[in-house]
């Protein structure tokens, strides 16, 4: 097992592709450049809030709790906004750029394998947008001094940010792979970002607005879809998971129910009565990790498997 | 021309390499390779072997096939059909033991601008698995070889083109490769670079590479190749050492003799001579100055008086050579100078496909003794020696 992890860790430190891409990428100004532009709004924020939070206080309207948990999340919000922009622009030039700079063919004409090539690539561009999440992860802490927000949280608001940014970099990476030139690259890769990280939540909205005429004055698909849930409780069941199924594949709606869960303590799995079924949950950001591990590897493979010998 | 043409090196058949074209000099065999793009041949039955220390040079006209055949060999292009090896390495096989064995240096210089000329080296011996004590040796070794010393901090970007190219055939050394393929590598460079290039190529050979090296300008080759294949339509049309390509298509090698005077005398001598065919007496130089004056019209050496050039065909080795020599010596015949025209590659490349388009196939492949390929297999295929009897006049393109 050690003698494995260390061949694995031995062999990233070892990637040349991830070294010399790190090296190109802390040449020169980009780097602070990226990490100031990055830190400037969540430190903008951070300050207004915590000046509406002393006002607030010195007003007596809202105690320190909720401006913490507000605070949390604005910033929270914030940096997976800017983690879903910037993550797509700097994977998308990774292999087409290659092809553009036509180095592509010597890389492909050394020894390295494609899994090689790929993780070396991915490794430098993750290393430097982790490096964003990382440096802000102190403007994040703020909210624990402001109360209502604990270091579990905080801890889950990272992974969060974590795999969305490594999702969504690969996402990049996997467009770069299948087209020709960066800026079409780019472009679906924004589109596939888009959609991932906004389709949902402005679906529910719809609902939430079309529910207003269909189901009376709340939101009730369930009763929508099923006549009478008491006669299918696996039908609830199933509808259930593939509703947590659809938040785990959105950023932003797991970080709003992984605050709720996490609020209201409950365990990784849980269960609740729901139209008058007993139906159980997974915590939403474990079952968040689990799909984007799984679209991870997938787009990974999918890269690896761009850069075989060309048959065309 | 080949074994395997007409059905042996069809699509998907892995062969091994038969003995015939394995000598144990060549370092990279190719057979019967074939590259389809949809209902169009771009490569059929590209067929050629490679010794070690030979400058093999691949010529053909603008879509010849010659870039995707170098594609295929570089394992960046899977062939629809046949096989080749390097240093007996079927690259169909271990992809990442034939790329160790290989060299490429294709006809584009890729850039990474951010590094610097040593850094550009020192990644890509890293990337070929050269340990890192080695790497900074390696780097400085080969920058000197290519005469790039001077411009180990430089960054790749800011050299110029024939630094680049030159610094892209350094990349394709780092990890001293058997086997080197250079597609086009004096496309777009000066004549100064052109000759220093060449000069690097012919360091290699010496140093016992086997090198593949494409390109449509022709007198680019002409004196650095010790071997030929000329390509056209996405097939070699013939291959060899170069003198017997040339001597196969004259009919015997192409012979210059010079002497001061009696130009005439030699012409007749050497026409009544066994094997010798086409004497012909060139014109006398002419001084380069005052060449327009009457006086000088009044001096101007004839053929009898002055240096004379006779150039013609001798059909036989090198002891038939010898022996011409002795006899024009014992005639009392002045000579000064007796050389082989190894001939321009031009003039080769445009008798093979004149021939080819006349429809005499036979012209492009004669017996031949002693090219690496064809001298193993012409005699035992029926027809071996003729395009046409291998079923592939009808198919140039």
């Amino acid at each position: 097992m050690n003698a494995t992890r260390h061949h694995l860790l031995g062999g990233l430190l070892a990637n040349p592709l991830a070294a010399k891409e790190l090296r190109s990428r802390m040449r020169g100004p980009r780097t602070f450049a990226v990490v100031t532009c990055y830190l400037l709004p969540l430190g903008i924020v951070s300050v207004a809030l915590y000046m509406l939070a002393a006002e607030s206080a010195t007003a007596n309207v809202v105690s320190g709790t909720p401006v913490g948990k507000l605070h949390f999340a604005a910033v929270s919000m914030l940096e997976l906004g800017l983690i879903c922009l910037l993550a797509p622009a700097f994977t998308a030039d990774l292999v087409s750029g290659e092809r553009e700079r036509q180095t592509l063919d010597l890389l492909l004409v050394t020894p390295l394998t494609r899994w090689q090539i790929v993780v070396g690539k991915l490794v430098a561009a993750l290393g430097s947008l982790l490096l964003l999440i990382v440096v802000a992860l102190p403007i994040q802490a703020i909210a624990i001094l402001l109360g209502g927000v604990g270091p579990e949280e905080l801890a889950v608001a990272f992974l969060i940010l974590v795999l969305t940014t490594v999702t969504y970099g690969c996402v990049g990476l996997y467009w770069s792979a299948h087209l020709r030139t960066t800026r079409s690259a780019l472009l679906l890769a924004y589109a596939t970002t888009l959609l991932g990280v906004a389709a949902l939540p402005f679906g529910i909205l719809v609902l939430l607005i079309l529910g207003q005429g269909l189901f009376g004055s709340r939101l009730d698909v369930l009763g929508w879809l099923i006549d009478d849930p008491s006669d299918s409780p696996l039908a609830v069941q199933v509808l259930v998971t593939l509703g947590q199924l659809a938040v785990a594949t959105n950023p932003p709606l797991t970080s709003l129910f992984s605050a709720v869960t996490l609020t209201q303590g409950k365990p990784l799995l849980f269960s609740e009565r729901v139209a008058g079924q007993t139906v159980t949950f997974v915590a939403p950001w474990l079952a968040f990790t689990a799909v984007h591990l799984l679209a991870i590897a997938f787009f990974v493979w999918r890269t690896a498997c761009a850069l075989r010998r060309s048959a065309r | 021309m080949t074994i395997g043409r007409g059905g042996e090196g069809e699509a998907g058949a892995v062969l091994a390499p038969p003995d015939s074209l394995t000598p144990p000099s060549a370092a990279l065999v190719a057979r019967g390779l074939t590259k389809r793009f949809g209902d169009s041949v771009a490569v059929h039955d590209f067929t050629l072997a490679v010794p070690a220390g030979a400058i093999y040079g691949l010529i053909g006209p603008n879509g010849a096939g010659k870039t995707t055949s170098m594609r295929m060999l570089a394992t960046l292009l899977e062939p629809s059909g046949g096989e080749a090896w390097v240093r007996g390495v079927p690259i169909s096989g271990d992809v990442r033991e034939v790329r160790r064995q290989l060299g490429w240096m294709p006809d584009f210089f890729g850039v990474y601008p951010e590094l610097r000329v040593a850094e550009y080296l020192d990644f890509y011996a890293a990337c070929h698995g050269v340990p890192l004590e080695r790497r900074a040796a390696v780097a400085n070794d080969l920058l000197d070889l290519v005469d790039l010393g001077h411009k180990r901090d430089a960054y790749v970007e800011g050299l110029s083109r024939g630094m680049q190219q030159r610094l892209g055939l350094a990349r394709a050394l780092v990890h001293d490769p058997a086997v080197l393929l250079l597609d086009e590598p004096a496309s777009g460079l000066d004549p100064r670079a052109r000759r220093e290039l060449r000069e690097v190529v012919r360091e290699l050979g010496r140093l016992g590479k086997a090198v593949l090296i494409s390109s449509h300008i022709l007198a680019e080759l002409t004196d650095l190749c010790t071997h030929v294949a000329i390509v056209d339509g996405g097939r070699v049309l013939v291959d060899g050492p170069i003198d017997v390509v040339s001597r196969r298509l004259r009919g015997g090698r192409s012979v210059r003799v010079q002497s001061l005077g009696q130009g005439e005398r030699l012409r007749d001598v050497l026409a009544v001579q066994p094997g010798v065919s086409g004497a012909r007496l060139e014109a006398s130089p002419r001084p380069s100055l005052g060449d327009e004056t009457p006086e000088y019209r009044d001096e101007v050496l004839t053929a009898e008086e002055g240096p004379s050039t006779v150039t013609f065909v001798l059909d036989g080795d090198d002891r038939a050579l010898r022996d011409l020599l002795a006899t024009l010596v014992g005639a009392g015949l002045p000579i000064f100078g007796f050389d082989l025209q190894v001939g321009g590659l031009e003039d080769v490349f445009l008798d093979v496909t004149r021939r080819l388009g006349e429809g005499d196939g036979s012209a492009a492949h004669g017996p031949s003794e002693t090219s690496a390929i064809s001298g193993a297999r012409a005699p035992e295929q029926p027809g071996a020696g003729t395009l046409g009897a291998s079923g592939s006049a009808g198919g140039v393109q």
